[in-house]
């Protein structure tokens, strides 16, 4: 343990918990400002015709869809349950899996929980890591991904 | 876009760079369907208050980098099962990105044909500040439909 620490009992009574559920309607606008915004434009992504070619019998969405905080409906840090008591933010990355072709028009369903919060010493200081996990289900209920990502303050 | 198949994917090869110009612009556009309007990604003033270099790169939107570089060159067959990466240097918005990769690993998983790549981000001195993995799952030479 290090001599002082900046995680409080309220932190750790916090991990484990599920801190937000959010639904996302899958428009197709939302996928077109997506594939813009990335300058992704891969006609798997929007464009039927192509995908029915691949296979596919249509458009399916980018894995980016999982990697935007959208599916969950906040950055992650804005739903925790306790006061942040370092203020500067990193994003330490994170593992994504992706498991079913989601289509414009399913309903994802997000459970994100607060999994883990650890501190390490760097040349930046303390850093805080608060880790966190989404599951997504579409209105089948299968699960369509899972996310484990690191929301850092120093 | 051009399909690669499992055989011909090979331990050593290197994915074709895929390069990304940063702007201001982007970073405002990238907020909607992020989600996440944090000004320092746009506003110098935030980013400085934070005493932050300048404005920088949502970490997200380079994992989406990575994405695009890893779906860019299996083709519409392919499917992309795991992504994974770790930011360890900031990106400056204005800075060229060359995304790379390097297939690492091949092999069955079941009846999935499964490869493995390196893949990470470089700025415009060479230094990598944003590296993971990706599992991609290929068809096979003569296969129908996606794996």
């Amino acid at each position: 343990m290090p001599e002082s620490t900046v995680i409080t009992e309220e932190m750790r009574r916090a991990i484990g918990s599920l801190i937000n559920v959010n639904i996302t309607v899958v428009e197709k606008g939302l996928i077109k400002d997506l594939v813009e915004a990335v300058g992704d434009f891969n006609p798997l992504w929007t464009d039927d015709e192509y995908a029915r070619t691949c296979g596919w019998g249509a458009s399916v969405v980018p894995p980016s869809l999982f990697l935007t905080v959208r599916l969950d409906g906040s950055p992650p840090t804005s739903c925790i349950p306790f006061d942040l008591p370092l203020k500067r933010p990193l994003d330490g990355g994170g593992e994504w899996e992706f498991y079913k072709p989601v289509r414009v028009g399913d309903v994802i369903v997000t459970l994100r929980k607060l999994v883990d919060v650890y501190e390490r010493q760097s040349k930046l200081g303390t850093l805080l890591f608060i880790t966190f996990e989404s599951t997504y289900m579409n209105q089948k209920s299968e699960t369509v991904g899972k996310a484990r990502y690191y929301a850092i303050r120093y | 876009m051009k399909q690669l198949y499992y055989e011909d994917v090979e331990i050593g090869s290197e994915l074709p760079v895929l390069v990304k110009e940063t702007s201001v612009e982007q970073s405002v556009q990238w907020s909607g369907p992020n989600m996440d309007y944090a000004a320092y990604h746009y506003n110098r003033e935030a980013a400085k208050a934070l005493q932050l270099p300048d404005m920088i790169v949502t970490g997200r939107l380079k994992v989406c980098f990575l994405a695009q570089l890893v779906t860019d060159w299996m083709g519409g067959r392919g499917v992309l099962r795991r992504l994974e990466c770790q930011h360890r240097g900031m990106n400056i918005i204005g800075e060229t990105l060359s995304c790379k990769g390097k297939v690492v690993k091949k092999g069955k998983r079941g009846d999935e044909n499964t490869v493995e790549c390196e893949v990470w981000i470089e700025n415009p001195r060479g230094e990598r500040g944003t590296f993971g993995s990706a599992v991609v799952i290929f068809p096979s030479k003569g296969s129908g439909s996606p794996p």
